[in-house]
């Protein structure tokens, strides 16, 4: 695993990908050494994506975006992964359906009051073609850290 | 007043977005309901008292219909959930 950036409000990581566990983990070790969430937050996010599994049929990507509870949280964040190798995630809202996903979006929330405009701002975003292209692509820096800035705010 | 649960895993992620979704439909419809956000593990307690569920998870209810509305995530089937909610309500 890459770290390509990390800020106050997000981490932007390149990942080997291929399994979807070790994509987590990595993930959520990442956002603990940066100080974003508890050490059983990793844990959690991989308990959590089993029993509630986050994948949406976002295509041609395939975005998941695993996240638990706020008690594993430290503070608002978000960690971007982008996969070499696209991982199986269960689709969300089903028990057996698989999708392939190459972007995952990684979750730390803190309290869901105050964080309805970055919730819809994400929705917003895996809704666009051209922000996830960029993402997925991973080489312009500065246009992504401008799409993942304005997400946070 | 018409009630509907609005339920994801954590009850902090999914649920906001799609409450704040349905709400927006509902006001622009001007449909008048009640939206409740919680955890799948509390839908049991308000069942009795919704007249539908929706939900990012996967969820069955004997007693009221139950929406799955990823698609107000993926932006992609979302009018068709949005009328079924409002076919649902208007009864």
């Amino acid at each position: 695993m890459e770290i390509i950036k990390a800020t106050e409000d997000y981490l932007f990581l390149k990942l080997k990908g291929g399994d979807m566990t070790t994509v987590l983990r990595e993930m959520a070790q990442t956002l603990y050494k940066e100080g974003f969430v508890e050490e059983t937050y990793e844990q959690a996010v991989v308990d959590r994506e089993k029993v509630f599994p986050t994948g949406l049929p976002i295509l041609p990507y395939g975005v998941a975006i695993p996240h638990t509870d706020s008690i594993h949280v430290k503070k608002r964040g978000l960690a971007v992964g982008i996969l070499k190798e696209k991982a199986s995630f269960t689709l969300m809202s089903s028990d057996t359906e698989q999708i392939e996903a190459s972007i995952v979006f990684m979750l730390a929330i803190k309290d869901q009051t105050e964080q309805v405009d970055f919730l819809s701002a994400l929705i917003a975003l895996c809704q666009n073609d051209a922000y996830l292209k960029t993402i997925f692509e991973g080489s312009d820096v500065n246009q992504i850290d401008e799409i993942l800035h304005q997400l946070m705010q | 007043m018409k009630k509907i649960a609005v339920a994801c895993g954590t009850g902090i992620a999914t649920s906001t977005v799609v409450t704040m979704k349905i709400k927006e439909a509902l006001e622009k419809n001007n449909i008048k309901a009640d939206v409740i956000q919680c955890k799948v593990a509390e839908i049991g307690q308000y069942e009795d008292n919704v007249d539908l569920i929706v939900t990012t998870t996967s969820y069955e209810s004997k007693k009221v219909p139950v929406i799955r509305a990823i698609s107000f995530l993926t932006g992609i089937g979302m009018e068709s959930d949005i009328e079924k909610i409002i076919e649902i309500l208007k009864k």
